[in-house]
This record gives C-alpha cells, sequence and structure tokens, in this order.
C-alpha cells in the first residue's frame, strides 16, 4: 500500500501547477519560499541552443534506412510527388476537449448538440450530487448518504477496515446491516457548494516584483486563508481551495463542504472488481465489476440526509444516447505549446517509459520467484501502479509521436500566434511568450541527462529503500545542522519511518537500477558516476552496500536517523554523500526552469484568455468539471467495438484465458451461482466522454441526471487525449447501472443496498429489504 | 484507470525543507559538494541566476547534445536482422524439414505419417479440405461450402439462411459441379524439363520445348495412374525446381450439414479478418464413388481432446500465393506505387458507393451493398499490405535477407558469375516502373470488366479503334462481344467515379499539364464528369449496342474524345509496362534459381496454390493493449450477440437464442495459432502430432494480412474453429449424433436412430 510520500505524489502535477496539498504547505509555495531567500545563491542556468532540431525528430522516426527505392521515389519530379499528408490537418473544435467547468458550462452548445437546455437548478443538482475523494471522483446515488466510487478507488479502504483473520480484499466485503458498516479512518469526501472568480484579485500584485508566479501564488494563499476562516465561521464543515485554471490565465476559489465521517458499505472481490487485471487495464472491450459503496454518515453518527442525489437508472443508457460525466479529471496537457509536446515526445516521456519499464521488470522478476514475500510486502499493490503508469506514459508517446497530432496542434499554435498578433495589446504583451517557452525547452534539453538520471528518484515506488532512506539520513542530519525549525523535522521524521522495509534482493535488484541509469545519463567518467561505482559493475556495488548496511532494517534505520546518521559510518553514508548533492543542484536547476515556464504558461494562457474566454475549457486540474458525450462503440481491432459488453463476455474471459490463477480469475461465488444472474445483462459500456486519471469512480448521468454508470477508465486510443481529444476511437469506459444493480441483487444478496437505489427508502437490514420484496 | 501520479517524490519535497532552511548545498565545500560541482559544471552558465527566473532567455550559450540512452526511443534499423522464418513455414510434402521439426517439436514423423497428412487432405475449388472418417466424411469452411449448399437449395427451402442437416445417409444432397483433389503422388520432374531445353536456341524454342515437355509428362503421368487422375506441374522457387503433381479427382461430393449463415459467417464483413473470433464457419459433405460413400484409410478423426496453448498444431491445405521471395525493390514499388493506388482507388470508389446508395431504386440496392461489403473487405486488406509495407522492421528484415542471399551469391565465383547482376536488375526495373507511376495511379481499372471504373469510360476504350476506323462491319460483332463484359452503372455512380479518376489525373500529372488540359478541357474534375455521363451514349448498355449496330457513333461522343485525349499516354504506358513486366519475370526466375542455388529446399518456397504443411503452436498474442487469449468460448458468442443486438452481423438464428441446458458455452469455439497461412488455406485441417483434426482452419487475424511479405509470429496469427466446438455444436444444437460418431469414432450408421441406438449401447 503507498504510504504518505507516495500519496502525494499521486496528487502532483506534470508541471508544478499550483495545487492542494494534504500537508497545508504545498511544494510550490516552500519553493516559491526558497526562491526568495536564496536569490544570489549558487544556482546554475543552463540555457543552450540546440540546432538540427527537426533533423533528430525525423532521425528518431526510423525514416532512414530504410529503402533505397523509397529514397528514389522521394527524388521523383515534382509532378509525381505525394503531397505532405498533413497538410489538410485541420484543427477540431473540441482538441481542447470536453472538460467544462461549473463556472462556464457551455449551455448554448448543449442545446445546439442535445436539444436540451439545462438550467443553473440541472447545473446545481449535477454538481452537487458530484462527490470528490482524495484521488478520485463519486457521487451520492440515495438521500440517506449512500455513495458510488470505483472498486480502484476502494481499494485501500477495504485493506484499510479489514480485521484479523480476515481477507476482505480478497473476498469483498458487504455490511447486511447498517450497523455492520465500517469508518475508514482518515478518509473523507468533498461537495463543491460555492465557486467564485478571484482572478482580478489575484493578479492585484505590484508590477515590479521579481517573480511574479511566486507573488500570485502568495497572494491567492492568502486569499484562500482568509475566505477559509470566513467559511468555517459559518460552518466548520467547510473549506476553501483557490483552483487555478488555465494555467494562471484564471483563479477561483471553490467551496467544499467535508463530510470525514465516511463507512464502507460494499466492495466486491479484487477478481472482480479488478477483473482483467493488469493486462486489461485501458482497454476495452471489458466486464470488470468495478464499483463500490460508501455511506456519508453526519455529525451525529447518523447517515447523512441529502436532497442531492442521482436516482438509479435500472434501464440503464441507450446506443446513441447523450450522457455527462460530473467529476475531477487530474492532469491534461492540450494547451501546452509545440516546443514542450515535443520535450514531453524527446525527453520526458521516453526516459520515464524507460524508468518504469526497468522497475516493471525487477518488481515483475522478483514476485514470480518469491510470491509469498511479495504478497507480505503487498509488491503486487506497487507492481500494479507502476504498470498502470507505464501503459498511460506508453500511450501518451505513441499519441505525441502520431505527426498527425502534433500537425494539429501546431495548426492550432500557428492560429493563436495570428490571433496574437492581429491585437496590437496582445502581440506587445505577449507576441514573444510561445517563442520564450520554446528557449526554456531548449534549456531543459541540454539538462535533460542531468534530470534524466533521476527520473522518480527518491520515491519509495521506484528505488531502493536503502537509498532513500540514507538520502532521508542525509538531509535531516543537514537540516540539523542548520538549525531547522523542530516542526519541518518531525514531518520529515515522519515520512521517513514510513518507509516500509523491503527484501535484500529486490533491494539489490532496485538500487543496481538507479546505479546503472546515472552511468548511462550521467557518463562513466562523471565524478559522482567514478565516486560511487569505482570501477565496479552497478549489480556489485549494489549487492555490497544492500549487504554492508543497517538501512535495509527499519528499526536500526530509525535508531541511525536519530543518532545522526552521518556520522554512524554506516556503509550507505557514502552512497548518500555522493548522489544528494547532484541531485539537489539538479533540481535546483530543473525548478528554475519549470517557475520560469509556469509564468510563460500563465502569459499565454492570459492572451488566449483574452482572445478565447471560455469557450474553451482549461486544462484539467483535478477540479470538478462536466463531460457530455454519447454511448458509442468505434473502430477497433479491424472491426467495430460494442457500445456495451455483458456477463457472457466475463464468462468468455474466464474461459478463455484459462481461469484460475490469471488475471481473468472468478472468485468462487461467481462460478457457483452463474445460474442466478442473467448473462445477458449489460456489464460495462463505453462513451466519448472527455475523462481522464481522476475521474475514476465519476457518475455516469442522462439528461435528467439519473445514473447510467458509473466511469472506471479509458480505452487504449484515449490515451493520447492528454494532449488532443479525439472521439474518432478514445472512448470512457463505465460499470453499467444494470450490470451494479444485477450484481448486487442476483450474486451478492445485498437487497438492501439494490432496495435502496431503487427506492431511495434506507433499510437497516437484509431482513427489512427482503420482507419488503 | 488510476489517477496520474508524478515523478516529484518525497525527497523532493524533503530538499525543498531543505533548501528553504539554508540555502545552498553548494557553499558545504564538502568533497561530496565539489564533486557534484564539478559534474555540473561543464553544463553550467555563469551569472546572475535570476536570468533563469526573469524575461530574458540567452539566445545560445553551448550545446551539449543529451546522450541519453533512449532505449524506448528508436529502433536501429541498421541492426534488424531476417528472422529465420521470415520466408514462412508453408513447407512443400516434397522436402518436408524433418530436422527442424525435431529440433522444434521433438517429433520424428515418418514418412507414413506425411503419407497420412498428404492423402487425407484435399482440394476443392479456391479453398481446402480434408476427410474426417473413413467413409468420406469431408470438413471444410462454411465460406467454402456456402455456395454449394445455396445450389442444392429446393424451392421454399433457403439452406443459407435456415442451413441443412440430412439427418440420414440418403438425404444426403448431391452438388452439382464440386469436385475434391487428392494428392496421390509427387514426381520431381526438373531435370526432365531442363533436359528437354538442351536443344533450344532462341527464348521463344526454349518455351515451347518446356510447354512440350511439361504436356508430355502430364499425359503420362496421368496415363499411368487411371482414370481420374489429374497432373499439374508445379513450380517452385520460380521455375528452379518443377514438381508433377498428381491428384486423384472425385466429382461426386454431397452436402451432408452446413450450419445456418448466421452461425456460419457471425460477425459477418465486420469481424472477418480478426480476433477474438466467435464464427462456426464448418460445412460438411461426402464424397461418393458408385453411389456409395468413398472407403478412405486416410482422414483425420476429429478430436474431443483439443488442443491448448502451446501444443504443435499443423495446417495441412493449399495456400495461394504469397509475395515473400520478392526484393526489396519490388516491395518498394508495391509500397509506394502499387498497393497505395489500389487502397486509394477502393477508398475512393467505397465512397462514390456509400454515396450512390440514395441514388439507386431499393430493390437495387442488394447487389450494391453486396458490392460496399466486399470493397470493405479489399479495403481492410490493402490497409493491411499497406501497413506492413510501411513498417520499417518488416522492410529492415527483408533488406538484411537480401543483402545476405547477394553475399553468398558474392562469395562463390559460379554463382557469381551467373547471378552476380540479379538484384540489381530487378532493382533496375523497379526504378523504371517507378518512371510510370502517375500512369499507374491514373489508369487502374480501365479493362472491360473492372467495376471500379465509369461503365462510360470502359466502353469507349473498348469502342475507340473501331469508332476511328469509321465502324467497319467486320468487326461489329466482336465489339458487341466485348461489351458484354462491361456491366451497366447507375449515371450517379458513373459520374462519381469519372470525378474521382479525375481527381487523380490532376493530382498526378498537375491541372496545368498538357495531358489534363486535353483530357477535361479545361473544365474542373467534377464539371467534366457531369459532361461525360450527360452527353455520352456510351453511359448506357442497350443504347450503345444500339448505337454500335447502327453504326451511329460518333468520334465526338464526350467518353470517345476523353479516350482519345488519353490514348497516346495510355498506350505508352500500357506497352512499357508490358515489357518491363516480361523482363521482371525473366529476373525474377533467375533470382529464384539463386536463391535455391543458395539455400536448397532450406527456405520454403513461395506459396502456390498447391498442398503444403505449415507448423505451429496455439498461442495468443499482444492485442489491443491487451492480451488475446489463445482460445474463445460460446459464452462470447452470446456476449456478441447481447452486446451489439439483433439484426447486426452478430444476430444469432432461433435455434441458437434457446439453446438445450446440456449445452456447454465455456466449450473453446475458435483458437489462434502461429501457423503460416494465407488465402486458399481456408478449410485446411489442423492437426496434431496423431493426425488427428484438432481444428479448421478459416481466417487471419487483422495483423496477419502481412504475410503476404513476412512471415511474423509476434501477432500474426491464423484463427480455426475448436475441433471441441464443432463437435459440441453438431451434439447438442443439431442434434446430428450421426456425424459426431462417424468423425470421432469413424463408425458410419444411416440414420439418426441408428446413431441414437449405437450411443445409447
Amino acid at each position: 500500500m503507498p504510504d504518505r510520500l507516495m500519496d502525494d505524489s499521486w496528487i502532483a502535477e506534470r508541471r508544478p501547477n499550483r495545487r492542494r496539498s494534504y500537508r497545508g504547505v504545498t511544494a510550490a509555495a516552500l519553493l516559491a519560499l526558497l526562491l526568495a531567500a536564496c536569490s544570489g545563491g549558487g544556482r546554475t542556468a543552463v540555457v543552450t541552443e540546440r540546432p538540427n532540431r527537426t533533423q533528430d525528430a525525423v532521425h528518431g522516426d526510423g525514416a532512414e534506412g530504410t529503402d533505397q527505392a523509397a529514397r528514389d521515389a522521394r527524388q521523383m519530379p515534382a509532378e509525381g510527388s505525394a503531397p505532405d499528408p498533413y497538410a489538410s490537418v485541420e484543427v477540431g473544435r473540441f482538441d481542447t476537449g470536453k472538460m467544462w467547468t461549473f463556472d462556464h458550462p457551455p449551455i448554448d452548445y448543449f442545446e445546439e448538440t442535445y436539444g436540451f437546455r439545462p438550467d443553473s437548478a440541472w447545473f446545481a443538482r449535477a454538481r452537487l450530487g458530484a462527490l470528490r475523494l482524495p484521488n478520485c471522483s463519486a457521487s451520492f446515488v440515495s438521500p440517506a448518504g449512500l455513495i458510488l466510487t470505483n472498486h480502484h478507488c476502494a481499494r485501500e479502504s477495504v485493506s484499510d477496515v479489514t480485521r484479523e483473520g480476515e481477507t476482505l480484499l480478497d473476498d469483498g466485503f458487504y455490511a447486511a446491516s447498517l450497523g455492520e458498516e465500517r469508518q475508514v479512518e482518515d478518509l473523507y469526501v468533498d461537495q463543491l457548494i460555492e465557486i467564485e472568480d478571484i482572478t482580478e484579485e489575484v493578479y492585484d500584485v505590484a508590477a515590479n516584483v521579481d517573480d511574479v508566479v511566486a507573488a500570485r501564488r502568495q497572494r491567492s494563499d492568502q486569499i484562500e486563508r482568509r475566505m477559509e476562516r470566513e467559511a468555517k465561521g459559518r460552518d466548520s464543515l467547510l473549506t476553501v481551495e483557490v483552483i487555478e485554471l488555465y494555467h494562471g490565465g484564471q483563479y477561483s476559489a471553490y467551496t467544499f463542504r467535508r463530510y470525514d465521517d465516511i463507512r464502507l458499505v460494499f466492495a466486491p472481490e479484487l477478481a472482480a472488481g479488478a477483473f482483467g487485471g493488469d493486462p486489461d487495464n485501458f482497454t476495452y472491450p471489458r466486464y470488470s465489476l468495478d464499483f463500490s459503496f460508501f455511506r456519508a454518515y453526519g455529525p451525529t453518527g447518523e447517515p447523512l440526509e441529502t436532497q442531492h442525489y442521482f436516482t438509479w437508472d435500472e434501464d440503464g443508457a441507450r446506443d446513441g444516447e447523450a450522457v455527462f460525466v460530473i467529476g475531477n479529471p487530474g492532469t491534461t496537457s492540450r494547451l501546452a505549446t509545440i516546443s514542450q509536446l515535443e520535450f514531453e515526445r524527446d525527453f520526458a516521456l521516453p526516459t520515464a517509459v524507460d524508468v518504469l519499464r526497468t522497475r516493471m521488470e525487477i518488481l515483475g522478476d522478483y514476485i514470480a520467484a518469491h510470491p509469498e514475500e511479495a504478497r507480505e510486502h503487498d509488491l503486487r499493490n506497487t507492481h500494479h501502479q507502476i504498470s498502470n503508469q507505464l501503459k498511460k506514459n506508453e500511450g501518451e508517446l505513441a499519441g505525441l509521436r502520431d505527426s498527425m497530432l502534433i500537425a494539429r496542434r501546431q495548426k492550432a499554435e500557428n492560429q493563436l500566434l495570428q490571433e496574437i498578433a492581429s491585437v496590437d495589446t496582445l502581440l506587445e504583451a505577449y507576441g514573444g511568450v510561445i517563442e520564450q517557452i520554446r528557449r526554456v525547452q531548449l534549456s531543459k534539453e541540454a539538462s535533460a541527462d542531468q534530470s534524466g538520471a533521476f527520473a522518480f528518484f527518491g520515491s519509495p515506488a521506484f528505488d531502493s529503500h536503502v537509498l532513500v532512506r540514507s538520502v532521508y539520513g542525509y538531509i535531516m542530519n543537514l537540516m540539523q545542522q542548520r538549525g531547522a525549525p523542530q516542526s519541518a523535522m518531525e514531518e520529515l521524521r515522519e515520512d521517513a519511518v514510513e518507509i516500509e522495509d523491503w527484501p535484500a534482493d529486490l533491494e539489490k535488484a532496485m538500487l543496481a537500477a538507479r546505479l546503472q541509469e546515472l552511468r548511462d545519463y550521467l557518463g562513466e567518467n562523471d565524478p559522482t558516476v567514478t565516486r560511487l561505482l569505482q570501477g565496479r559493475s552497478p549489480e556489485s556495488v549494489a549487492e555490497r552496500m544492500v549487504s554492508a548496511t543497517a538501512l535495509t532494517d527499519s528499526t536500526q534505520f530509525v535508531a541511525l536517523l536519530d543518532e545522526g546518521f552521518l556520522s554512524s559510518g554506516d556503509a550507505a553514508v557514502d552512497l548518500a554523500q555522493a548522489v544528494t548533492p547532484l541531485y539537489f543542484s539538479i533540481q535546483q536547476q530543473v525548478t528554475g526552469l519549470e517557475s520560469r515556464e509556469q509564468e510563460l504558461n500563465a502569459d499565454l494562457a492570459r492572451a488566449r484568455f483574452a482572445l478565447y474566454g471560455t469557450e474553451i475549457p482549461p486544462d484539467a486540474t483535478f477540479s470538478l468539471r462536466i463531460a457530455d458525450g454519447i454511448v458509442s462503440g468505434y473502430p477497433y481491432n479491424g472491426t467495430t467495438a460494442p457500445p456495451n459488453t455483458t456477463f457472457f463476455g466475463m464468462y468468455n474471459h474466464y474461459y478463455s484465458y484459462g481461469g484460475e490463477d490469471t488475471d481473468w480469475d472468478l472468485p468462487s461465488r461467481w462460478l457457483e451461482y452463474e445460474g442466478r444472474i442473467d448473462l445477458s445483462t449489460p456489464v460495462n459500456l463505453v462513451t466519448t466522454n472527455d475523462i481522464t486519471g481522476g475521474n475514476s469512480g465519476s457518475p455516469l448521468l442522462d439528461a435528467e441526471l439519473n445514473l447510467v454508470g458509473v466511469a472506471f477508465d479509458s480505452n487504449i486510443d484515449a490515451l493520447q487525449n492528454t494532449y488532443i481529444y479525439l472521439d474518432e476511437r478514445g472512448r470512457a469506459i463505465s460499470v453499467d447501472s444494470r450490470g451494479m444493480l444485477e450484481a448486487l441483487d442476483d450474486m451478492y444478496d445485498a437487497d438492501r443496498i439494490a432496495l435502496e437505489l431503487t427506492t431511495g427508502v434506507l433499510y437497516e437490514t437484509e431482513a427489512d429489504a427482503d420482507a419488503v420484496e | 484507470m488510476y489517477r496520474y501520479f508524478r515523478p516529484v517524490s518525497g525527497v523532493f519535497l524533503a530538499l525543498v525543507v531543505l533548501l528553504a532552511t539554508g540555502c545552498a548545498s553548494s557553499r558545504e565545500g564538502t568533497e561530496t559538494a565539489d564533486a557534484a560541482q564539478d559534474t555540473t559544471e561543464n553544463v553550467t552558465a555563469t551569472g546572475d541566476t535570476t536570468d533563469v527566473a526573469p524575461r530574458a532567455v540567452p539566445e545560445s550559450i553551448l550545446a551539449r547534445q543529451a546522450q541519453r540512452p533512449r532505449r524506448s526511443d528508436a529502433v536501429d534499423l541498421d541492426a534488424v536482422s531476417a528472422g529465420p522464418f521470415d520466408q514462412g513455414k508453408m513447407w512443400t510434402f516434397d522436402h518436408p524439414p524433418l530436422e527442424y521439426f525435431a529440433e522444434t517439436y521433438d517429433f520424428t514423423p515418418d514418412e507414413e505419417w506425411f503419407q497420412h497428412a498428404r492423402l487425407g487432405a484435399l482440394r476443392i475449388p479456391g479453398c481446402s479440405a480434408s476427410f474426417v472418417s473413413p467413409r468420406g466424411l469431408v470438413l471444410t469452411n462454411h465460406h467454402c461450402g456456402r455456395s454449394h449448399a445455396t445450389s442444392v437449395s429446393r424451392v421454399e427451402e433457403n439452406i443459407l439462411d435456415n442451413g441443412f442437416y440430412a439427418s440420414a445417409l440418403a438425404d444426403e444432397r448431391y452438388v452439382e459441379g464440386m469436385w475434391a483433389d487428392q494428392l496421390v503422388a509427387i514426381v520431381d520432374v526438373t531435370a526432365e524439363v531442363e533436359d528437354s531445353l538442351r536443344q533450344a536456341q532462341t527464348d521463344a524454342e526454349r518455351s515451347q520445348a518446356r510447354q512440350e515437355a511439361i504436356q508430355a509428362i502430364r499425359e503420362r503421368l496421368a496415363e499411368d495412374h487411371g482414370p481420374n487422375h489429374d497432373v499439374e506441374v508445379i513450380s517452385l522457387y520460380n521455375g528452379a525446381l518443377r514438381s508433377a503433381y498428381v491428384f486423384r479427382r472425385y466429382t461426386d461430393l454431397r452436402l451432408v450439414m452446413i450450419p445456418e449463415l448466421d452461425v456460419g459467417f457471425f460477425g459477418g464483413d465486420p469481424d472477418n479478418f480478426t480476433y477474438p473470433r466467435y464464427t462456426l464457419d464448418i460445412s460438411l459433405f461426402r464424397v461418393y464413388e458408385e453411389d456409395d460413400p468413398v472407403r478412405t484409410d486416410y482422414y483425420f478423426p476429429i478430436s474431443s481432446e483439443g488442443v491448448y496453448e502451446d501444443d504443435a498444431v499443423f495446417v495441412i491445405g493449399n495456400p495461394g500465393s504469397t509475395f515473400r521471395l520478392s526484393t526489396v525493390a519490388e516491395l518498394g514499388f508495391r509500397r509506394d506505387v502499387q498497393e497505395p493506388a489500389i487502397l486509394q482507388l477502393i477508398n475512393s470508389r467505397l465512397e462514390a458507393l456509400q454515396a450512390s446508395i440514395e441514388d439507386v431504386p431499393e430493390d437495387e440496392r442488394d447487389a450494391l451493398r453486396n458490392e460496399i461489403f466486399s470493397l470493405q473487405n479489399a479495403q481492410k486488406l490493402y490497409r493491411g499490405r499497406v501497413k506492413a509495407l510501411n513498417d520499417p522492421i518488416v522492410m529492415a528484415r527483408r533488406r538484411d535477407a537480401q543483402d545476405q542471399l547477394v553475399e553468398a551469391v558474392r562469395s562463390d565465383a559460379r554463382l557469381e558469375a551467373e547471378y552476380g547482376d540479379v538484384v540489381e536488375a530487378m532493382r533496375y526495373i523497379q526504378q523504371e516502373k517507378r518512371a510510370y507511376a502517375d500512369a499507374f495511379w491514373s489508369f487502374l481499372s480501365l479493362a472491360p470488366p473492372s467495376t471500379l471504373g465509369a461503365a462510360a469510360l470502359r466502353r469507349a476504350l473498348v469502342l475507340s479503334d473501331f469508332v476511328r476506323q469509321g465502324a467497319p462491319e467486320d468487326m461489329r460483332d466482336a465489339i458487341l462481344e466485348q461489351l458484354e463484359a462491361v456491366a451497366d452503372q447507375p449515371p450517379a455512380m458513373q459520374r462519381r467515379y469519372l470525378t474521382e479518376r479525375f481527381r487523380t489525373f490532376v493530382e498526378r500529372f498537375g491541372a496545368g499539364s498538357e495531358f489534363v488540359a486535353g483530357a477535361l478541357q479545361g473544365r474542373s474534375p467534377e464539371e467534366a464528369a457531369r459532361h461525360v455521363v450527360e452527353q455520352s451514349v456510351l453511359v448506357d448498355g442497350d443504347r450503345t449496342a444500339d448505337a454500335v449496330r447502327d453504326g451511329q457513333l460518333s468520334v465526338d461522343d464526350p467518353a470517345l474524345r476523353l479516350v482519345y485525349a488519353m490514348q497516346e499516354r495510355l498506350s505508352e504506358y500500357r506497352s512499357a509496362m508490358a515489357g518491363l513486366s516480361a523482363q521482371e519475370q525473366e529476373v525474377a526466375s533467375r533470382i529464384g534459381r539463386a536463391r535455391y542455388a543458395v539455400y536448397g529446399t532450406d527456405v520454403p518456397p513461395d506459396a502456390t496454390f498447391s498442398l503444403r504443411i505449415a507448423d505451429g503452436v496455439v498461442k495468443g498474442y499482444p492485442y489491443n493493449g491487451t492480451v488475446a487469449p489463445p482460445y474463445t468460448t460460446y459464452y462470447g458468442l452470446y456476449d456478441h450477440y447481447y452486446s451489439y443486438g439483433p439484426e447486426t452481423a452478430w444476430h444469432l438464428p432461433d435455434r441458437w437464442l434457446s439453446p438445450p441446458d446440456s449445452f456447454e458455452m465455456k466449450t473453446p469455439l475458435n483458437f489462434a495459432s502461429t501457423n503460416d497461412t494465407i488465402g486458399g488455406n481456408s478449410g485446411s485441417a489442423v492437426i496434431n502430432t496423431d493426425l488427428q483434426l484438432v481444428g479448421l482452419l478459416f481466417d487471419g487475424n487483422i495483423e496477419s494480412l502481412g504475410g503476404d511479405f513476412i512471415y511474423m509470429t509476434e501477432r500474426s496469427r491464423s484463427i480455426s474453429v475448436d475441433a471441441r466446438g464443432i463437435l459440441e455444436a453438431l451434439d447438442e444444437m443439431y442434434d446430428a449424433d450421426r456425424l459426431v460418431l462417424e468423425a470421432q469414432l469413424g463408425r458410419m450408421v444411416e440414420t439418426e436412430a441408428e446413431a441414437d441406438a449405437v450411443l445409447g449401447e
């Protein structure tokens, strides 16, 4: 299970946008502090102009060396030469997507497209029925506070409420009576109750400050604190969060009501909830029961009474029907410039893919060889998260390597440039922004080797825990020396001790992988590399290090932390002393560039905003959005994918892949009671709604706001939608309301819940529910 | 799908905390910090650090090429090497790869095994088939038996839709004109043919002598084997080897069983060439001799055991044709000209057809729809081929194989003398052909029966000389006969076809070219097409025939004027291509000899619709972001029916909608295997090492479409109906106990009642 550090990385961002944190102090705010305190310090900046970039890119796609004849063909007389295949590429109206904000919903567009004009009451119902979990979306589905989300969003909660001797994750959980619903510690849901545009107030900072981004951020923090104080005065359940939209082009204060007594009601067996496992993740056709129920309780410990909820649609959605996803999409890069996309394509993503693949292999091999230890350390979950990330990055990379995608984005950028140029004030203020952004990318490219060496560095899922612990030891020692505040020290120590022990063999492999990467990226002659390896192989260094250090053991680690790590003489001290300073200096450099980039992003956003207003939606920011779409199959695998799947398909997969011990295994209940359910019931469906990570658990609603499904994934074709929204093949995947009801009713005997969903009446026990039936 | 998590680590946050407390690690002045400093020195721009954050980013300071390894990045095409089986695994029975079978499967089949495999297999019109019982029961695909089944349908019956089962032997129905060939002997006649050429001096003489020799061999062998035998001389490796194949031809075949179209063609055109699949693509016939079911020792009993992932299986059948021995230059021409030109033709005609459907009366639309379906399949096929040809890895592998051949020829003085120039000669020919690329794109589908060209234009091409010569009486009948090959097309469709062709003219030759000026007469493609369709008599078949008879055709007819404008370019193109194609054949034959001289029979020859044995294993593959399973089950059939809904390509007949309780849905229905197959293999038996039939081959997946050019097993798969699925359907769904008994146990009974009695024993 991911520890807190891991959690933070989950909400962190591709570009460090201004963002909410559980700590109350954001990384970005700290950075601001750092920059303010350190100007004039030893920071290094690297700026280069690299020639022949385009040529490099062309070389990368393997156009060369294919065939003499092809070259001949290209040299044919102009009369017969083929036209540029992308010359006719057009920018689509919805290339930037359909993740509309509730600040500015596109009412006219809805009317012209779907023939209905939702009023403000409709939007209020949609907004108030939707909920946000710490890293997922959810919704109220009964007047008694019943909450629907995904199984994969509840997975940790299921583990958290598991008692001695239970294996709830494998067996599933169902509270047959109200009294058996289990409270999940620290879990909460947020309901968005108010939105206020505070852009002008945030922008009202002195014009002559050095770092505009930091200043605005400070300003927005002040506003946030002030508003939260005021809100809490009204109602202690309220919290306020400032959401940065359009990369700082707009600031909105979102006021949430937070419910913090959340209890687990139902979760299916892991095999049913994650049917198809890692292989089927991000794919369709699909047959997963990826849903679960919680219940919100009020301050008095009674089920929350709420008038805002979505009624269950027992008939589901038809092929071609308009449907809406209300949820919190995490991150998209659809407003990024071409140079930013190229940096992603040529540097950031390939590095990420390499690093992730290496970790996947190491973990996969280890799990295969040591199934017992793997279970003990929950390595499957780590493997699963990395696999998820890897698949996403690979899909994104494939998207960026598709010349059509870049051509289309290029065209949009050219249009934007022209439109900026056609307005004098815009030209003057923002005429050079895109070029400036490009230069920042060149600088990032020049240091890509260094930052690549440290990709995913220090996160316990990706690095040897010996290494991570040694780095913590180093940092805490240094902070001690410099008299850091006690509170900061304590917080850091808390994080450090949460790093769990890993088996020695896994440690060795992970450490060797990082050492190998340092050597590959920095070069054999790099002083840090020379010092670390001293002519030996990464494997042998890792082998010795892990065998000799005390950091493999959590108790000894804590002791060393408290005694002072650097003076302990531990074998890993040298490791930390070699690696950490280099990491710091590279990170400083990267951070400086990213800060600059953010400021430029905000400038560009202002220009775009001046031209297009809220006609185009902002990039996703894990804040509430409404995405419209329709139920629709799509071209796939040489044929067409159906709009929905059925339980027949689930059994087909079980038997086709070989059942037991595969990712398509079924819980014994499903094999025993197959005859109970109507196998032709739809189980999953696909729609054209624009969603991304963070949308997991979002309600899928029809035009009357009846619940027809719960979104849980995208198909493989939608992965490139990080950069451009294309609905030819990209699809959102949801669990069908009919499939969920059928499973609850006939497979799990959860009549209490099935009845609550269909009638809105709360039944305390199964017996009560049975009596009604 | 989880929330995206980003590589900002906890340590990064810690760093921030640390830096916030004191300012720079570089202040430390320790050895460590120095080391770090060293590392970054060469990329450090000195100067005020605030330069990073503020507005001005300096133009240029220094360039250090990023050296990161980029493993996930590009493939080094120079390092790509040909695989040992790039040319495939369609082995001949003349030279089966015994050692390779032993190495790979630890399986050493003896001569008897191969004889049994060969004699159990059959060739039927356009397809493959096999005996599955000692009394002549023949199994093939639904799509191979479909037209034969239709031909025995009686009034009021609709066998195609409703299926057919002869519940008694006596009910089996004779199919007119159907035959089945069994390969009874193979004779190597290479030397005999070569000998006959000794006296020949010129090319023409050689060709004549060769034909005579082949004819003599055919007659002699046919006589040796007695009546009902037919001999074909098959040329392998472009003529480097010649084998006489002696077939026993059976001509009394009777329909025994065929399922409903909805089941036999489940998934229809959309699912064609795809997997996972759920199609019961089977039909059963019986061979009779003297009105009695034939007796044969050679047959493949249908296995109820089935196969499992990684099991070795062998496909025995007649693959049609492949281009795997083509040189890189030939493939380059295909990639850049031939295949994309044909694909564009298909694409544009499909669009035109779809737009035309509204203009056509309701009762004529079915024919149009059929044409659309078959074009959609062709589109799928050509897309797959274009995609494969544009895969740089495919080309790199083919190039490597070619380099190896060239190198082998070069290292042997005798071969070098004889064949040293062949690959280069082929490249030269391809270059010559490329000079006619524009004409190639422009003049596709102009032959009289080519339905993808506008009828008016094809008629005009038939008529151009005739009209110009003043419609001489003595040519009239021949002309009328030729015109019959041109079927009528709705005028609106002709207009669309012509528009597309004119657009291609403009695209290829340029709007300002003399050619386009002559052909379009200053009109836009749309206008020019409209002009032809509105003004030309040739748009209509009957009116054209009348005008020919009446001698009323004029050189001013717009369709004819178009042809006269095109003619010079067209005939230059046609004669050039004819010459080049003859040269090409000659060089290809020399390359074939060179290859045979170097590799012998280690590399199988290109497919020639003659009997081959292809080995492989049952296996899933990476697909659609996940993996495809090795086989599918009947559950999937129902999943598809309910997912796509009734009245779609996944419709099911009534019988299937209420299956008996005893019907096991988990029974495997189709499976994927790595066997090397291609069109013509349809209906092939898929057998195990014990010569039992474990599957019936019927298709390849979408990734297998590159198989025309190279055999790769990463994703490409053959698709078969699983033997278990066949038996389950016959037994439970069709109550065909008679056939289950016969196919499984080899025991033929005459009626269902008798079968029930036997099974009840």
